[in-house]
This record gives structure tokens, sequence and C-alpha cells, in this order.
């Protein structure tokens, strides 16, 4: 006797449905066997097909018996479309999401739920019905397809969500293992919005009695709102330090000891921008601590402990500085401002030089015995340095780097103008080239006469002797000693030494090129003039760059009129392909682009028909590491389109294009199929491209 | 960052000798000089001043004299070497200082030098030696780097240029408060080849406009590092370069085969020599590559050691334009007859803001009005997008400075930045 039969008319006792919970009937079929192709109007076929037919129907009006306490209650919120449910059951691993410590389902999920007798959704009191629930729950915000193909993905066990339109991990942050660390973020975040409010009471009032004790009563109001500030901040990552608490009052003393600097700095008479200045930094510190917190897993904490706190003394330091610079900067400002006024570069430069440079190095030599005085310059210059960072740097004060100063706009402006006054200034610009090159070759001719020094050159040479340069030439403390014999340079030696310090890649790839060095085959010998210098510079020697660059140029105006088919160009209509162009099938056919290469990233869309594309679902592996908060990278994802005369989202009428595929392929760059479901009458296909059609024409 | 033990190691350099260290990571170490006279790539090391050295420096301190050095703290490697190639270094120092001598005395154009060669030779370094040679005898020399993947003037992703006043602090390399800066946006010169030349030759047009405003400047000549990429179109990169700045003298570190390619290509005028590289180079990886660029950045806005306090605040979309250079390409088909294709690579195009942004840096244009020039136009500064909230229309930014921001024109990176440590 079968369980059907059994609860026909009967109510069954609860030890009747526990035997049966488990239990299926065994004599009904699950599946329907050999598949019949072809009606043949025989009795025989119309008979197994009725018995089949009563088969599906004593199966579908089978009482499944669950336990009461796995159904889960839930309230249909018809204004968010939403289900609410109170208590989340075994589904939730993988199901719903929260929001306010409220746990929702979405729609195609209850669907799917109560389809499956886990969820019961009351509306207004009264529990919905099967029917109820598809009318409800399908239509606005999920399409019937959209929700056959979700629970097919789901019965075969995969793991389907909701499709989040924009992915807030990039490709990079995943390449580099960040986006679970930034999705923990994120949730800490929210964790400790709430928790900070609470605490904010509690820490004002410790910040007030600590500062209180250390500083006068005019800044001390100053100094506690800035304080609880910083603390409430640090605060907010108070629920991670919960297991350092030690970490946290350091920080917290750090600061309290150094609150006496802060009100010198303001009875200095000074503007309460350093308040802020300080302020700023130390939640800048703070921030970057939070963040070593939230990332280091692979430090140990009491490195972390250290790294903090040299943080926030490194915030300090700045300020320090900053605060005992400020009577250096009185006397620097005027040179500043100054420089920033100054119309000619030149004089800039110099002022530029004096201000900056007091040291030694920008000078002619020095005696040696200045060194120690040397060295204290340095220092001062850096202190210098830093001071007139922070002065030109902005009105805030905090260190940190600039933006550039735009010192070259002037020589941006001249050369725009210079480029309109084009005619004129090439003739200057040759003149002066003109005169570089004739001292260039002077300075050989001079080379040649006095036995100065000679740009070294180890080429084509087995021991290279260098002359001793005039001491003139060489900068303050760097002298050559002739005796050690340090002027040869051994060049056989030096050769066999780097040949065995080379690696084995390099060597081959040494090896190759010598292979090919007879076999090279170039185009620019070939056309002279193509690219020119090749053709030329072996033949005619020039003197300078100028004459070099015109004689290239009028080597390729020569060439083009030379050439038997240059008439073709002298019309309005011209050839596409130049014959300098023709160096290789791939060149002439991108040239004429008729046939292009393609592969998958150059294909661009139809921006217009990319709107109505939508990806419904992100489809995970069934896998015991999935987390639903951290899902990683989908399996594949899934559009969904109706198969009747292939509408997408019923606005357009056509399959989607390679293009369009590929567009929407490419949003999202980590290679993730997409999977286009298309649904005809409760069948499900899902179709996939390859990604293989690539396309090179010259092959 | 681990506490310096209090025991030093104490280093006795002899003449032309040189010490060589690299700091272990997330250690620091502090040198100090108690005797003699030495130097760190070309900078005067104060006697007695302790000098402290974050993790993943390579170092190397050399002396013309002899010196005691006292070393604190990890390091990976501390070594002494005899075999520098310092003296080739200072000669070439000489000639050149004799160059500007001349042009100085003539009143014409110093020394332009191109510092060529393959990765990990130190390109970077020669240049620094060379440009604090020059400081220490009273010139100011314009230093330029042409290499956007280190972006050793602004961050990775730029190239600038600065005029040298001052020798390089020894921690912190150049002072830079006023360098010209151009946004090229991607990490290296192939990304978008076009717009790298273009800006390369702008950069040579502003430096030679600055040279003429100034004699001093326009005496001590310019000195350009350049990118290791040196096949294919990297060297094309390089001749572009070597033109666009019209350079007097090219020098290869190391590579006889490029030696021999820029020989015979470029014109005689142009003195090519090659100089031999260090022995304490030291080969990185793509990561630590990858991770210096990391570095670079977050330097620009926290500083060396942690010392800036950048800043965090909202920027309305409406109050910002956002452009980016280089658009996918019209095929020229597509075109009317006779028109011509417009430079794709180089055009400036609109952006929407987006969640797309999101980490991305961002430069600060100095252009005041919306146009073409926008592209060619130096930069002010860089900011992060570290949020984008779409429906507030607003993003937060990290800035280096407080807010407002210099100017509303803004570009976007390639290259993006993740503000955690």
């Amino acid at each position: 006797m079968s369980f059907y039969d059994l609860c026909k008319d009967s109510v069954l006792s609860a030890k009747d449905l526990f035997k049966y919970r488990v239990k299926r009937d065994s004599t009904i079929p699950s599946k329907g066997g050999q598949k019949d192709f072809e009606p043949n109007g025989s009795w025989l076929q119309a008979k197994s097909l009725e018995a089949f037919m009563q088969e599906r129907l004593a199966i579908l009006s089978e009482p499944r018996v669950e336990k009461l306490k796995s159904l889960v209650q839930g309230e249909w919120d018809s204004s968010k479309c939403l289900v609410n449910i109170s208590k989340p059951g075994k589904f939730w691993a993988h199901m719903g999401f929260t929001d306010e410590k409220r746990n929702w389902l979405f729609p195609e999920e209850a669907l799917f739920l109560i389809e499956a007798n886990a969820l019961e959704v009351y509306h207004d009191g009264v529990p919905f019905s099967v029917q109820e629930a598809y009318s409800k729950c399908l239509g606005s915000d999920v399409s019937v397809e959209e929700y056959q193909v979700y629970s097919y993905l789901q019965r075969l066990g995969y793991v389907v969500i909701r499709h989040e339109e924009n992915p807030s991990i990039t490709p990079y942050e995943r390449k580099i293992n960040l986006d679970k660390y930034l999705k923990k973020r994120h949730r800490l975040d929210r964790k400790n919005k709430s928790q900070q409010k609470k605490r904010a009471s509690k820490t004002s009032t410790a910040v007030e009695c600590q500062s209180s004790g250390t500083s006068a009563p005019v800044t001390i109001v100053d100094l506690n709102t800035i304080d609880t500030d910083i603390i409430s901040s640090s605060n907010g990552i108070s629920p991670l330090l919960l297991n350092e608490p030690t970490v946290i009052s350091e920080n917290v003393d750090k600061k309290i000891v150094l609150s006496p600097e802060l009100t010198k700095c303001s009875s200095n008479g000074d503007n309460p921008s350093y308040l802020e200045i300080r302020n700023e930094a130390s939640q800048d510190t703070l921030d970057s601590n939070v963040d070593e917190r939230v990332n280091g897993t692979e430090h140990s904490s009491s490195e972390r402990t250290v790294d903090s706190l040299k943080a926030v003394k490194d915030g300090n330091s700045i300020v320090q500085s900053h605060d005992c610079d400020l009577k250096n900067c009185t006397t620097l400002v005027p040179t500043v401002v100054s420089n920033e006024k100054m119309p000619h570069p030149e004089k800039r430069n110099i002022s530029q030089v004096d201000s900056i440079n007091d040291d030694s190095q920008s000078k002619r030599p020095r005696c040696a015995d200045e060194e120690t005085s040397h060295s204290s310059s340095t220092e001062e210059k850096h202190d210098q340095d830093q001071c007139l960072h922070f002065l030109s740097t902005d009105s805030v004060g905090v260190a940190c780097r600039k933006f550039y100063s735009d010192t070259w706009v002037d020589c941006r402006e001249k050369l725009k103008t210079e480029k309109a006054l084009k005619c004129c200034s090439t003739d200057e610009t040759d003149d002066e080239e003109m005169h570089c090159s004739k001292t260039v070759v002077q300075t050989e001719g001079v080379e040649n006469v006095s036995n100065s020094s000679v740009l070294p050159d180890i080429a084509n040479t087995e021991i290279l002797h260098l002359a001793l340069p005039d001491q003139k030439f060489l900068p303050p403390n760097v002298e050559i000693n002739v005796d050690s014999g340090e002027s040869i340079f051994d060049v056989s030696q030096y050769k066999i030494k780097s040949q065995k310090n080379k690696s084995k890649k390099k060597l081959k790839e040494e090896e190759r090129d010598a292979r090919k060095k007879n076999l090279q085959f170039s185009f620019p010998q070939w056309i002279p003039g193509h690219s020119g210098e090749a053709g030329c510079s072996s033949k005619v020697t020039f003197s300078n760059w100028a004459t070099y660059k015109n004689k290239i140029k009028q080597a390729a105006k020569d060439y083009k009129a030379s050439n038997p088919v240059a008439h073709y160009w002298e019309g309005e209509v011209t050839p596409l392909v130049h014959p300098s162009d023709a160096t290789s099938y791939e060149a002439v056919l991108n040239r004429l682009s008729i046939i292009e290469s393609t592969d998958n990233e150059t294909l661009t869309p139809d921006p217009d028909c990319m709107l109505s594309i939508k990806i419904s679902y992100d489809v995970h592996q069934p896998d015991s590491k999935f987390k639903k908060s951290i899902p990683g990278v989908p399996h594949h994802r899934v559009c969904v389109s109706n198969h009747l005369l292939f509408v997408f989202d019923r606005s357009s009428t056509e399959p989607p294009g390679l293009a369009e595929f590929q567009e929407l392929w490419s949003r999202f760059k980590d290679n993730v199929p997409i999977h286009w479901a298309v649904v005809d009458h409760g069948e499900i296909s899902f179709y996939v491209f390859d990604n293989t059609h690539k396309l090179q024409v010259w092959k | 960052m681990s506490e310096i033990p209090d025991e030093g190691q104490e280093f006795k350099l002899q003449a032309n000798s040189e010490l060589r260290f690299e700091v272990e990571a997330k250690a620091m170490v502090e040198i100090e000089m108690i005797e003699g006279q030495a130097e760190m790539f070309g900078t005067e090391l104060a006697k007695n001043r302790k000098y402290s050295f974050v993790s993943g420096s390579k170092i190397a301190i050399f002396t013309w004299h002899g010196c005691v050095l006292q070393l604190r703290g990890k390091t990976e490697v501390a070594y002494m070497s005899k075999e520098t190639p310092m003296t080739v270094y200072v000669n070439t120092h000489a000639a050149l200082e004799q160059m500007r001598e001349k042009a100085e005395l003539e009143n014409t154009r110093g020394p332009r030098i191109l510092v060529v060669g393959p990765v990990d030779v130190g390109k970077s370094t020669l240049c620094r030696i060379l440009v604090n040679y020059a400081v220490r005898l009273g010139r100011s020399p314009v230093l330029a780097d042409i290499d956007v993947g280190q972006g050793n003037m602004g961050l990775p992703g730029t190239i600038g240029a600065l005029v040298v006043e001052r020798t390089a602090d020894i921690e912190e390399g150049f002072q830079q408060t006023a360098p010209l800066v151009f946004h090229y946006g991607h990490k290296s010169a192939n990304d978008n080849l076009q717009l790298y030349n273009l800006l390369v030759s702008r950069l040579a047009e502003i430096i030679n406009v600055r040279c003429e405003q100034s004699k001093k400047v326009n005496c001590s000549g310019v000195i350009i590092n350049t990118a290791g990429w040196i096949r294919g179109a990297g060297y094309e990169a390089l001749k572009q370069a070597a033109g666009a700045f019209e350079v007097d003298v090219i020098c290869v570190l190391d590579q006889e085969r490029l030696y021999n390619q820029l020989k015979s290509d470029l014109p005689d005028f142009v003195k090519i020599v090659l100089l031999p590289k260090s022995g304490g180079v030291v080969e990185r990886s793509q990561a630590t590559r990858a991770e210096s660029r990391d570095n670079r950045i977050r330097e620009y806005f926290y500083g060396l050691k942690n010392n800036f306090f950048p800043h965090s605040f909202d920027v309305k979309f409406n109050d910002v334009k956002l452009f980016k250079v280089g658009a996918p390409s019209l095929p020229e088909s597509c075109l009317p007859l006779g028109m011509k294709v417009i430079d794709n690579q180089t055009k400036l195009v609109p952006l929407l803001p987006s969640n797309n942004l999101l980490h991305h840096i961002l430069s600060v244009s100095a252009a005041t009005t919306v146009d073409q020039d926008i592209v060619e136009t130096n930069v002010l500064g860089f900011i992060v997008v570290t949020g984008v909230d779409v429906e507030k229309g607003l993003f937060t930014v990290l800035s280096p400075s407080p807010r407002p921001l210099p100017k509303n024109i803004l570009l976007v990176m390639d290259i993006q930045f993740m503000d955690i440590k």
C-alpha cells in the first residue's frame, strides 16, 4: 500500500508521518522511462501514455512530508517585492541577504523555497498558496523565464545568486587577491558604524579628564573637540582591536603626551590650521593603522603595533619640525613669494639656487676641512626643504607632496607662439643649430691639439688608455690616482668577466642575434628614403642635425618624385596604398582595412543596443567553501532570453551579436563565460560563445 | 620594518673601490661614513651623518680617496669591489665638461647625451653620476627621462625632464618640485609608439625653449635616460629620440651590437661610445620591476619613508573632464574619398566616468582649455581613484595635496595602483 493511498482519506498520526518522511514510494518511477518518438495510433501506445500520465499525477499530488521545524515563516513585503523572514533556515548559506538586521529573500528565492516546501510566506496574516506566490513573486522584478532558469540551475545544484550590476571588485584587485579583504572591510565598516555611536559618549568624557590634566584651560576646549574626533575615529576600529586593548591605550597615550605641543602651537598665536594639521595627520596615520590592521593578517600583531606607533610618531615629528621651523619660515617666505612672481626663469634659477643651495655642492671646489660644516648644512638644508615644502603646499599645510609647480608654462606658451610663427622660427633654429654643431666640431679640433680628455670608448680596442683629465673638469673631491695604473681599462678582461656573469638566457639571446646578423633583411635599406636614415648616412657626411634632417626630408621628397607612380598622388583622389607602405601583406591589408584582423578585444559594438542586455544571475559551483558574503568569481554568468521570436527583454528582436556579446564579456575582464539561457516553452537551453573567433587575415 | 640592530659592520674601503649592498626586504639599513670621503652615484656623503635606505634599495658607495663606512641593518649582500668603471665614467664626464666649457665660452649649446643600453646595465645610475658631477661643478644640466616603465621623473607611464641645480639627495634622489612631466599612460613604449614619439619630440622642443631662455642651462647640456628596450620598434624609438633631442653623444652601455647598429644608422657627427657597465648591477626580474613600479607610485603619494600624508576627498563627475589618449583607428576605406586619416593614436578621447576608473591613476593636466593640445601639455601631478559612486556622481580620489585639484582636466592612465600596504 502506497503512502498516497494511506493519506487519501485519513489524517495520519505524527508517528506515521515520521515513518514516511524520508521514504519514497518506490513503485512510482521517478523518470519517464524510454522515450516514444512518434505517435503511431496504436491502442498499446495510448494505454502506456495514459498509465504514465496517471503516475505523474500521483507524484504531483503526493503530499510531501517535512518537519514543521524546518518550515520557515516569511512575510511578503509588497512595497519592496521581497520576503522578510524571521529565522533563516539551512538555505541561508547561499540565499538571501541582510539589511539592518532584517533577513530578506528575493522573490525568485522565496518562490523556489515555497515550491521546495521549505518556506511559508504570509501576506496580511494569510499564507500564500503556490499559485498566489507565482502571481505575486514573478512579473515585476523577475520574469517567468528568469525564474525558470533560476529554479532549473538551483535544482541542478548550482549556487545561483543575483548578478550585481556594479562589480565592486576590479580584476586588478582580484589579481592581487584583495577581493576577500575588501568585502570583509565593507562588512566591518558597516558594523563599526553601528558600534561607533554607542561608544562616542564614553570616550569623550575620558578624553576630557585626560587632556585637562596636561594643558591650559583655554585650549582645552579646542583640544577636546579634536581629540574626541580622533578617538572616535579610532574607536571605529575598536571592534577589531578588542583582542589587543593595549594598542588603543598606547595610541591614546601618545596623543595625550603630545597635546602640550599643540597648546604651544596655538599659544604662539598662530592660526588654528596647525591644530588641523595634527588632527588630520594623526587621523591619516590612524587610518593607515586601520588598513594595516585589517590587512595584516600575515604580520604578527607585535610588528603591527610597532608599525602603528612609528606612524604616529612620524606624524608627530612632522608637526614638531613644522613647529620649530616657524621662525625660519618667516625669513623664507619672501623668497618663495618672489619665486612665484619672477617673470624670468633665469632669475628664478638664481634665486632658487640662492635660497635653497647653501651647501657647497653647487659651487666651485671646497676645502676638505669644511666637511663638518657641510654635513650640518645639509641637515639645515633638509629642514628648510621641509619648510619650503609646507609653505608652498597649501593653507592647511599637512606634510604631503604637492602638485608640481608649473614653471614650464612660459616655455610651453613660447613654443606655442613660436609654432604659430613657424616660418621665421625655423630659420632661427636652423641658425642656432648651425652654431652648436660648429662648437662640436671645434671641440673636436681642440681635442686633437691638446691632450685633454676624450670620450672614452671601449669598442674595438683591447686596452683603453685613459688620459688623465684636467683637474678643472673634475668635481671637487674627485681625484684620479695615476700611479696606481687606473688610467688603463682592460677591455678584454672586462669582456671575459661580463660574459661570465651573464645569465644563460641573455647568452642565448646574443647567440640568436649573432645568427641572425647576416640574415637580416630590412626594407628601409631596400627602399632608400622610406625611413631615410639607413640609406643616406653612409654615403654623405653631415656636419650637424639640421642639415642632416633637411637632407633626409629632401631625400624622401626626391624619392616620392622619382617614383614611377607618383602622378597618382597629384590629383584629388589618391590610391589608398603607397608603394612604401607595401612592406608586407599585413601592412597592405591593414592599410586597406577591408578585411580586418579581428580578435575579441578589438570588436566594438553599437553602444545603443547595449542597454537592453542584462545579466541575470551569477552561477557558482556548489562548494563547501562558498560564502554568500564573499562569493568570489562565479563559474559562469547567465543571461536569460525568451526563445519566442528571440525577444531580449522585449525591446529588440535580434539575437545578440558577437560584438555585443564581446562588449558584455569585456565588461568584466575576468574571463568568466557568459551563458545565454534561451527559454522555449519551459525548455531551457544554454548557449555560449567559445571565444576562439580570431581572424588574422595575413596568415 | 624591523628594528635596526645596534652592532654594525665596519668596512674599510681603499681608494678607487666601492661598497655594494642590497637592503633586505622589510628591513632598513643605515650607513655612516666615519672617515675619509665617499660618494654615492656622484653625490658626496657627509661625514658622521646617518643615511638610511629602505628595503629593496641597491646601493654602491664609491670612494676616490678611501674611507671607513659603518653599516647597520640587514643586507642581502654587502661586499667591497675594486673593479668599477668609475674611472671610465669620470673620464666621460671630463670630456663632457670640456664641451660644456667650450659651449659656455662661445655661448652655444652644451653637449646632449643619450644613454642607451639593454635593461639592467645601470643606465639611470650613469645618468645620475653624470648629472651629479656636472652639478658639483656648478652646472645646471637638464636630466630627461624617457623611460616610461620606471618613471623616474613622475610616475610610471610618464616621461619627463628636470633642470637639476643641486646634487641628488643620497636617500631620495633628485629634488622634484617642478619637473616637466608628460602623460603617456602605458607601461611600455610599445603600447602607443606614435604617442611616445610625439611626446619625446615635444619634450625635446620644450627643453630647447628652456635652453634658449637660460644660458647656464643651455651650456650645461641635456642628459637623457632611455628605456632598456633596444630591439625592433624600441630601436627605432631610440633613433627618433636621438633626432628629436639632436644629441651630440650617445653612450651605449655594455652592448656592442647596439653600438655597431647605431654607428651605421646615425650620422657621423654624433659621437657614439661604448661604455662598460658596472659589475655591481643587479638583474631584476619581471616581478621586481612591477613591484618597483608600484613602489614608485606609493612613494609619490606617501614619500619614501611614509613621511607624507596624502589627502582623500570626493570629486564630482561634473567638476572634472576626463580624457584618454588614443582611439581605435578608423579605416581609411570608410572615409570619404580624398580624406586623410587623423592620427588616432594621439587623439584625445573624452571618457565618461564609470566604475572602470577604479584604481586607475589620473594625471592632472596643466592645460586650461579643452583642445588637442592637452595631449602635448605637461601634467601637474597625479591622483588615484579609490572609489566610484555612480549614483551620487562622484569619485573618491587619493591626492598628494588637499582639495581643490589645481586643474580640472584629467587624463586616465592604463596603470593601476591599489592604495594599501
